[in-house]
């Protein structure tokens, strides 16, 4: 799979993301950090908005299992039929910045419903994202209801 | 979540979405960003 990276994992990332995407929230508004993330959907994530797209979400599955996995989150995978739930116990990235006493911005908090509206944009799929709290949520992958 | 081993394709986009409003935006960008932006 073409996004699996298998090296060291390098959380600081995530310090430096909040960062940015503070400082594009409040130099341009919300709109401008939600754009790129619709971007980096659309172009860095291609393959899998293919897939879904075609009607296969199991690549976005695979997608966030692995990573969540990687990086040392805690998640329980469900499905009931056609429909797939990830319970989100703990979000890594949230996790590195709350350890660190870094207010986590409200952009970046915005960063995956974003990214799963954009995956799925005019396909056959929806992910309803439920937040819980700073780092904990639902994300439910499921046929669009017509 | 973005992955954090997704940070440059990430940052790839930031940086062409700012080109895009002229070069200023993007110089403005790394200097906030060599004062640490993530602190």
């Amino acid at each position: 799979m073409r996004y699996q990276e298998t090296g060291e994992v390098h959380l600081d990332f995530h310090r430096t993301m909040n960062g940015t995407i503070k400082y594009l929230r409040e130099t341009y508004g919300t709109s401008v950090p939600d754009e790129i993330l619709r971007r980096t959907a659309h172009d860095v994530y291609r393959e899998i908005r293919r897939d879904i797209m075609a009607g296969n979400p199991e690549q976005l599955v695979e997608h966030w299992t692995y990573f969540l996995d990687h990086e040392g989150g805690d998640f329980t995978l469900e499905r009931n039929g056609a429909e797939i739930r990830l319970s989100v116990h703990l979000c890594p990235a949230a996790a590195y910045l709350q350890e660190r006493g870094i207010p986590i911005d409200p952009a970046f908090r915005r960063q995956t419903s974003v990214l799963n509206e954009a995956l799925c944009k005019n396909s056959p799929f929806e992910v309803i994202t439920e937040v819980i709290s700073e780092s904990s949520y639902v994300q439910t992958i499921r046929k669009r209801q017509p | 979540m973005i992955p954090s081993d997704h940070f440059v394709r990430f940052y790839n986009e930031v940086f062409k979405a700012l080109e895009e409003r002229g070069h200023e935006h993007l110089v403005a960008y790394w200097r906030e960003l060599g004062e640490d932006a993530g602190s």
